[in-house]
């Protein structure tokens, strides 16, 4: 009914001199009648004229009050029922204070993990029309990479008609992290010497982005051709660091691996390269035009990002763009190349095949995936499929899925609170019953008075709020700090969360709704217009006042359920986590550091040289006291593998025991002799590398036990023979597994090959150094050492086997702990919940219990009873709970790891430990039921 | 209710000169001054009207839309407001009354507990 009258109070705004106008007629021709009355009654002229007004009263009181009722009330009473709400609250401070915090914390997480979601999923990117950038690539769901060639790139640029503009770059990987191969580069000339990060990008880059330099100018056509002129671009950050913010910048130069590059531009400072790069500064990509379109082997991979015309929707793009991927492929698909003489490892998808991999080895073939064509030997063609998505959601990746969850989770989180406070409300509202009664029967009407209380709900929502939001400022900073760099940090490179006006926004939606939601269901039980009740004495013996008492236990058991299913995800996480844990690694990361060296063709041009320097570090290293022992490998443990070979089984002398064709997946690794001892992977067969395992020396091999088992389950592999690329290599020995990738990662097949054999050693290597003293205390002989070989060779990413190995658990580690809050919240409240619930019935039934002992009850059957009572609420909450979570944990599949999404014991130990807390927040009140003094008890009202 | 003895005059409850003035309009649409002639009147002159008091409470009932206004002619000539009851003000009518009862049978259990009958 009410929104009725806000609305004629909003018409009597605009109407209000003519309701004036009017009430005055209408009271002066009220006056006039009971004047006239007056007279015909026999009064004299003036006594009727005053008896009038006598009886009417203050005729300016009549019209205030009436002109009240127009306006003065929707913002009026509107304060009048906050204040009323606020001297309620200051009466009960403690009521208030445990309603605060309990929706702080609700409101506070949801809005620490909304900032954090709308940065990732809601907010646009930095870019002009970031809603039109898409990503281009082609996916190989084998390989699970998704890559494009710069053949494809040109192809897509000259023959689409869906996109304004596209562009190619090929990012390195961040510099700081992980530790694969990039457009990296030594900087020289500029103080120490440092790895810088670069990425090159196409002319038509910036334009794509819409973003130009703040100094100078972007790349252009010209400049982006093979053998162009060297230039670069300056990310901000760079600029300030080596140039001092000079804004003189143009025409000096940069010495990049020991060659000059001419700056030509600076980036704004507020640019950020759509991807996890932290690139320092930009390249012309330079395709070789002519090559990449008749897809001459190597291929460049670029990564590609695309502006939609105006108008043009995702699917006209991927349509028009497949045609021409089709068109480019006649024979059906891509495969991957298996030349006449072996096969070609295949750098792995870090979109750099020319930078380190390639440029180092030329001619032996590091191959990409090719296209069409032959398929000898019988490789299967590989699957793949275009894929155009929006930007920010291929940037987002794996945090939007995790996000979402969460987002999820907190809400269970803020429904517990709510049902808390609305738990509490109620309690309070019994106790005031008869000043409800009261006020109704004063005149009242029911809105009113659902309004106070509403009113008085909001505020608690507000306040909680206004903590929530202090609770979640500080919280997004560190969740933000606890996002691990490998979980979609693509996209937080580009935004970063935090609160913000959304993220204000929906704070205050979040508490006004949650104001009402628990506020309104206790405020429509207080004013049930039982108010004969209400007003009279002693209602209270009559019994527990079932209806309300039943909400009150609805209330508890719905916590307790939601409760439990937090436990339970938490217990799986928890599980999980345990589970990686005691994955044993393969290898033994105590006491190991690790670092790593890129030498530059510049200053060694041949693999002689390389080799020749990588030994000598070896051997100084080695040399050094504390060390126990140092090894190369162009991958170490915990980062990505560099090569990836495909070969077929067939073509193994004698051949293999397996009978299909299948092509064999593995990794290749070039290693030292020491890396096995120094990683501390056990040799199960045979022997492994020796110093005289050189280029003159057999070519040899040690494989994994994984390969060894795949491809002679049988048979001895010690001195079989092992067809790579262009030679045959003689197996000498089998080492043991290792969890390469992570230690919830497969084992994936490994053959290891000594570094200095052909094609010798990759330009970037990884040193291990097993040490007897902390890592720590020899990074600077280390330094000291290269040093000494090549004063402008820079050491970068170093730490140490065991920081890697913590830093790569530190997305299952954030899982965990944030999941464990949550949970740990949840039950929490929950048991507060059940608490308040059961000391209020006790309250309740004090006179009950009174004549219970009276009649002779004992103590402890007293207890039974309420316990029993509890522990009813509670096991309806299990069996929801257990079914809520059934039904819901398959969406964490993907963050378990050795455990199944419904494991029994999970299940199992989670709901005991929610019964026995919430047996003991029982049993508080219980035995308090138990020192009822029945006398006491009897005579309570 | 409470009985008086002629002269002194009861002050009317807050709250429940809405009602009467409901009351009053269900035997047609009349002005201001004619709902508080009906109310003395129907009270056997018991209850005291200040009769100013009943604009805002007719404010209020508009505003409610219990009841609507209109301006006509009485009978003696004279330019006057008319307010009828709508259906929903009938509605709250029959609610106001039922409340009322339920009031004055709570009170009077309080004042005569004796004669009060046990809550069923």
């Amino acid at each position: 009914m009410s929104w009725r009258r806000e609305l004629s109070r909003l018409r009597a705004l605009f109407r209000r001199p003519k309701l004036a106008d009017d009430l005055k007629a209408e009271i002066r021709s009220h006056l006039e009648m009971e004047e006239r009355e007056n007279l015909e009654s026999g009064m004299p002229a003036q006594e009727a004229h005053y008896a009038a007004l006598r009886r009417f009263g203050n005729v300016t009181l009549a019209e205030e009050g009436s002109r009240e009722m127009w306006i003065s009330n929707a913002g009026e009473t509107l304060l009048q029922d906050l204040r009323y709400g606020l001297r309620q609250l200051r009466r009960n401070p403690g009521f208030a204070a445990v309603a605060i915090v309990t929706l702080a914390l609700g409101i506070g997480a949801n809005t620490a993990i909304f900032s954090v979601v709308s940065a990732v999923v809601l907010r646009p990117l930095p870019y002009p029309h970031s809603d039109r950038l898409v990503w281009i690539a082609e996916s190989f769901p084998a390989l699970k990479s998704e890559v494009a060639t710069g053949g494809d790139y040109l192809d897509w640029k000259d023959q689409n008609h869906t996109l304004d503009r596209i562009a190619a770059y090929d990012r390195g990987t961040k510099v700081e992290g992980s530790k694969g191969t990039s457009d990296n580069f030594n900087l020289t000339g500029r103080g120490t010497p440092a790895r810088v990060h670069g990425a090159s990008v196409s002319a038509s880059f910036f334009t794509t982005l819409g973003v130009e330099p703040q100094i100078g100018r972007a790349f252009t056509e010209n400049e982006d051709q093979p053998n162009g002129p060297h230039v670069v671009v300056l990310m901000h950050s760079f600029w300030q660091q080596y140039f001092g913010s000079d804004p003189h910048v143009l025409g000096q130069t940069v010495d990049l691996d020991a060659a000059p590059y001419t700056v030509v531009g600076v980036m704004p400072a507020s640019f950020r390269f759509p991807e996890d790069s932290g690139a320092q500064i930009l390249l012309p990509l330079a395709l070789n035009q002519a090559s990449e379109r008749l897809r001459i082997q190597p291929q460049r991979m670029v990564r590609i990002i695309g502006r939609l015309k105006p108008g043009v929707s995702l699917a006209a793009a991927w349509a028009d763009l497949d045609e021409i991927r089709k068109r480019a492929q006649p024979s059906g698909g891509p495969m991957l190349a298996e030349g006449g003489r072996g096969e070609g490892p295949v750098t792995r998808d870090n979109g750099s095949s020319r930078s380190e991999t390639a440029r180092a080895t030329g001619p032996s073939g590091m191959l990409s995936a090719r296209r069409g064509a032959s398929r000898p030997n019988g490789g299967a063609p590989l699957a793949s499929e275009l894929k155009v998505v929006p930007l920010a959601e291929h940037l987002a990746g794996n945090l939007r899925p995790a996000m979402l969850t969460l987002m999820g989770v907190v809400g269970l989180v803020l429904l517990i609170a709510c049902a808390n406070v609305a738990n509490l409300m109620l309690t309070r509202a019994s106790t005031r019953t008869r000043e409800v009664a009261v006020r109704a029967v004063l005149g009242a009407g029911r809105w009113r008075l659902v309004r106070q209380l509403l009113a008085e709900s909001v505020i608690l929502a507000v306040a909680g709020g206004v903590a929530g939001l202090l609770f979640a400022a500080w919280g997004v900073n560190v969740i933000a700090r606890l996002i691990p760099a490998g979980t979609g940090a693509g996209i937080l490179s580009v935004v970063t969360p935090k609160v913000d006006g959304n993220v204000l926004l929906f704070a205050l939606a979040v508490s006004l709704v949650t104001g009402v939601l628990f506020g309104l269901a206790p405020a429509v039980a207080a004013t049930r217009p039982d108010l004969a009740e209400g007003l009279k004495e002693g209602t209270r013996l009559a019994g527990a006042g079932s209806g309300r008492g039943g909400l009150r236990g609805a209330l508890a058991v719905a916590e307790l359920s939601l409760a439990l299913m937090l436990l339970i995800g938490a217990g799986l996480l928890i599980k999980s986590f345990y589970r990686v844990l005691q994955v044993n690694p393969g290898f033994a990361p105590e006491g190991v550091m690790t670092l790593g060296l890129s030498l530059t063709d510049a200053r060694y041009p041949t693999a002689q040289q390389k080799s020749e320097f990588f030994s000598q570090v070896l051997r100084r290293v080695e040399s050094l006291p504390g060390v126990r022992s140092a090894a190369f490998a162009d991958s170490l443990p915990l980062s990505p593998y560099q090569n990836l070979v495909m070969m077929s089984p067939n073509r193994l002398q004698p051949r293999a025991a397996l009978s299909n064709s299948t092509m064999v997946m593995m990794m290749l690794l070039r290693v030292s002799p020491g890396y096995f001892y120094t990683l501390g992977i056990p040799v199960l067969k045979g022997r492994t590398f020796t110093d005289r395992d050189d280029e003159q020396a057999l070519k040899v091999a040690v494989v994994n036990e994984t390969l060894a088992r795949h491809l002679w389950p049988t048979e001895d592999p010690i001195g079989k023979q092992f067809p790579l690329m262009r030679d045959n290599l003689t197996v000498i020995g089998v080492v043991g597994n290792t969890r390469h990738e992570g230690l919830s990662q497969e084992t994936k097949a490994e053959i290891y090959v000594p570094y200095l054999q052909p094609p010798g050693p990759d330009n970037s290597m990884q040193l291990a150094v097993r040490t007897t003293a902390t890592p720590a205390s020899l990074v600077s002989a280390v330094r000291a050492q290269v040093r000494a070989i090549d004063p402008d060779q820079p050491l970068y990413h170093v730490t140490t086997l065991e920081q890697t190995l913590s830093e790569s658990l530190a997305p299952r580690r954030f899982n965990v702990l944030l999941l464990g809050i949550f949970a740990g919240i949840a039950l929490a409240l929950a048991t507060v919940g059940i608490y308040g619930v059961m000391a209020f019935s006790v309250t309740q039934r004090t006179h009950e219990i009174g004549i219970r002992m009276a009649l002779g009850a004992e103590r402890r059957s007293v207890l039974g009873l309420i316990v029993r009572q509890g522990l009813r609420l509670t096991l309806i909450g299990v069996a929801l709970g257990v079914a809520g979570a059934w039904a819901l944990t398959s969406f964490l599949a993907s963050f378990l790891f050795g455990v199944a999404p419904r494991d029994p014991a999970t299940f199992v130990l989670a709901s005991l430990t929610l019964v026995a807390v919430s047996i003991l927040a029982c049993y508080i009140p219980a035995r308090r039921a138990t020192r009822v003094d029945p006398m006491v008890a009897l005579r309570y009202q | 209710m409470a009985k008086q003895s002629s002269g002194d005059r009861i002050e009317l409850v807050y709250g429940s000169l809405d009602m009467l003035i409901l009351r009053t309009l269900l035997w047609g649409p009349t002005h201001g001054h004619g709902i508080a002639k009906s109310i003395e009147r129907m009270s056997g002159e018991t209850l005291k009207v200040e009769h100013g008091s009943i604009y805002p409470a007719l404010q209020r009932l508009q505003q409610e839309g219990w009841i609507t206004a209109e301006w006509g002619v009485s009978k003696n000539k004279q330019r006057a407001k008319y307010y009828r009851l709508t259906a929903a003000g009938r509605r709250q009518l029959v609610t106001e009354t039922s409340r009322w009862e339920r009031f004055v049978r709570a009170i009077t259990a309080v004042l005569r507990p004796t004669e009060s009958e046990e809550r069923s």
